[in-house]
């Protein structure tokens, strides 16, 4: 019975682009290390991602579906985060009743 | 798609009001369902007849709260304008009303909001319908009235989102186009 292949699938073109920063690495200041190498960790993540679905690599495979669950975990943590921030209220009822309570001349009326 | 407005600032404003009536000791709790509403077609009145004076329209809202915790819908056809033909007992049409000026706001049918009326200076809103109303007697759109409809919207949406059109609604106003069906705009 033929073992399935394990030839190595060509990584998409943009593996290229994640060369040399405009910026030698030693000049860097920490904040910009970190999105430099964010910026890397993204391209591999897409291009991890974006490789041929083959279900006949079970290692290949098993990277893939981490980092995928990873992503998705992590949106869905950023979305919650978003959804409790709390809406921006309106004036209160209250300080209109002040206004109004302070007010001596009441046709000028902006609350 | 719903009007931020009713969605949004419409509860809110309902929950501020509720909490400030609750902190006061609830005083109208005592009342039967009857007293209640009598009460609220005297307060509405009264507010009517001095639209800008803060005791007279925080008691509209003392009164709606009320109605709120009680779960109960206020005599609201008593105290507004009705078209004509449309009379209900009770309604006296003699006495000055609201009058419904923005009607039907989208969402109104659907977000389930309380028949109370909620008032602040010259503006009036009955959530239930998605309108906002002004009292009989005061046509003149003065700058109070444009503060006050400024505060009322809140933030509910920007300017150019606003499902609330003033220059529109000044137009269906002068043209003098029903509302909702019963009521007079």
């Amino acid at each position: 019975m033929p073992m399935a292949s394990r030839s190595k699938p060509a990584l998409p073109a943009a593996a290229a682009k994640t060369a040399a920063p405009a910026k030698p690495w030693a000049d860097m200041s920490k904040g910009e290390r970190m999105s430099h190498n964010a910026n890397l960790a993204l391209n591999f993540t897409r291009q991890l991602l974006e490789l041929p679905f083959d279900p006949e690599n079970l290692k290949l495979l098993g990277h893939q579906k981490d980092a995928a669950l990873t992503i998705i975990s992590q949106q869905i943590r950023i979305e919650a985060e978003r959804l409790r921030e709390p809406r921006a209220r309106g004036p209160s009822v209250r300080e209109f009743y002040e206004h109004y309570s302070d007010a001596t001349a009441p046709e000028e009326g902006e609350p | 798609m719903n009007s931020p407005f009713l969605e949004h600032r419409v509860p809110e404003l309902l929950d501020e009001v509720v909490a400030m009536y609750r902190a006061a000791g609830r005083p109208l709790a005592s009342l039967t369902e009857g007293d209640l509403d009598a009460h609220f077609v005297d307060t509405v009145e009264a507010y009517i007849a001095d639209p800008r004076n803060p005791a007279r329209f925080r008691a509209v809202n003392d009164v709606a709260a009320e109605y709120v915790l009680r779960r109960r819908a206020a005599p609201g056809e008593r105290v507004v304008r009705l078209k004509e033909g449309a009379e209900i007992a009770g309604n006296q049409p003699h006495k000055p009303k609201l009058v419904v000026w923005l009607d039907r706001l989208p969402g109104y049918e659907d977000l389930d909001l309380p028949m109370v009326v909620l008032a602040f200076g010259r503006q009036a809103v009955i959530p239930a319908l998605g309108a906002i109303l002004q009292p009989e007697g005061s046509d003149r759109w003065d700058k109070g009235d444009s503060g006050e409809f400024r505060w009322l919207l809140g933030p509910s949406a920007p300017h150019s989102e606003r499902v609330v059109n003033l220059d529109a609604a000044r137009a269906k106003r002068v043209a003098g186009k029903p509302g909702v069906p019963t009521l007079q705009v």
